[in-house]
C-alpha cells in the first residue's frame, strides 16, 4: 500500500526524514508535479501515523518551492492507481501549487481570558448584555483579522462554537514576510491584554490546499 | 501567565494544531482510503483532538485566573 503525503513542485531533494513506520520517502513524478509517498507495511499502522504524516509535510516546506498538503488517509494499492488519481486532478493541483508557492500558513487565535460576570436581573437585560458582549467580541475579531488579511495572500476565518475562541484565522503569508506578520500579531496582543493571542506556524498551507469556493 | 507556562501552552497547542491540520485540512485525494488508524476510527481520533483542545482552553482559563 502506498501512502501519499503531499503534492509538490520544485523539490530540491527529499527531506532527511522517515515516513510512517520509519519507511523511506519516495518522490513520484506525475507530469510536472511530484507526489511524495512511502510504502506502508502490512503491520498495524503506528498510533502516531498522523503525526508522522504531518512532520513529513512540514519538512517538505523547507525543500520544495510549493507544497499542497494531502489530508491524512490517501492510500493507493500501487503506483499506477496513485498516478491515475493524481493525473485526474492535475489542473486543480497545478492551480493550487501556483497559489501557495513561496508561502506558509500562520494561524492566529484570540482566546477570551474570562467571561464577564452577568449582572442582569431579568431576561431582557440579560439578552442585551449578551448582545453587547457578542458585538464587542466581533469587533475585536475584525480588528485583529483585517490588518492581517491585508498582509496575507489569502485568509480563512473559522467559526468556532466555543465562546472562549474570539477569533480563529489562517493566513497564507509570503515566507519572507512572516517575521513582519508575527510582529503585527504580537503588537496586537500587547495592545489587548484582555485576550490571549496564540500564533502558531509557519505551517504547510493546509487550509489553502483547496480553492476557497470549494473548501468545506 | 509566566514565560514558561506560555511556552508549554504554545507547544501543546502546536501539536494539537498539527494533528488538527493533518486530519481536517489538506486536499482529499481519493485512493483506497483507510479511515482508521491502528483500528481506531478516524472520526473518533478527531473527537479526541477536539476534546483535548477544549481541555487546553479550560487549563488556559484556570491559569489566567491565578
Amino acid at each position: 500500500m502506498i501512502h501519499l503525503y503531499a503534492i509538490v513542485r520544485g523539490l530540491a531533494a527529499l527531506p532527511d526524514r522517515a515516513g510512517i513506520g520509519g519507511a523511506q520517502l519516495d518522490a513520484k513524478a506525475v507530469d510536472d508535479v511530484v507526489a511524495v509517498t512511502s510504502i506502508l507495511s502490512d503491520e498495524p499502522e503506528p498510533a502516531d501515523g498522523a503525526v508522522a504524516h504531518g512532520l513529513v509535510v512540514e519538512a517538505l516546506v523547507d525543500v520544495a518551492d510549493a507544497v499542497v498538503p494531502v489530508r491524512y488517509g490517501a492510500r493507493f494499492p500501487d503506483a499506477a492507481a496513485l498516478v491515475a488519481t493524481v493525473s485526474g486532478q492535475l489542473p486543480a493541483l497545478r492551480e493550487r501549487l501556483a497559489s501557495v508557492e513561496g508561502c506558509v500558513e500562520l494561524s492566529v487565535r484570540l482566546l477570551a481570558s474570562d467571561d464577564a460576570p452577568t449582572v442582569a436581573t431579568d431576561g431582557t437585560a440579560y439578552m442585551q448584555e449578551r448582545l453587547h458582549a457578542v458585538r464587542a467580541t466581533e469587533q475585536l475579531a475584525d480588528a485583529v483579522h483585517e490588518p492581517l488579511a491585508r498582509r496575507a495572500r489569502a485568509s480563512v476565518r473559522h467559526r468556532r462554537l466555543d465562546r472562549a475562541v474570539v477569533h480563529d484565522g489562517c493566513y497564507l503569508v509570503e515566507r519572507q514576510r512572516t517575521d513582519a506578520f508575527r510582529s503585527l500579531v504580537e503588537a496586537f496582543g500587547t495592545d489587548h491584554p484582555e485576550v490571549t493571542v496564540v500564533c502558531t506556524g509557519p505551517w504547510a498551507p493546509y487550509n489553502f490546499a483547496v480553492a476557497p469556493e470549494r473548501a468545506a | 501567565m509566566s514565560v514558561t507556562e506560555r511556552r508549554s501552552l504554545q507547544e501543546e497547542i502546536t501539536l494539537l494544531d498539527l494533528v488538527d491540520r493533518v486530519l481536517n485540512a489538506g486536499v482529499v485525494l481519493h485512493g483506497d482510503i483507510t479511515l482508521s488508524v491502528a483500528g481506531v476510527d478516524l472520526v473518533y481520533v478527531g473527537l479526541r483532538v477536539l476534546l483535548a483542545s477544549v481541555g487546553t482552553l479550560e487549563e488556559l482559563e484556570a491559569r489566567s485566573e491565578r
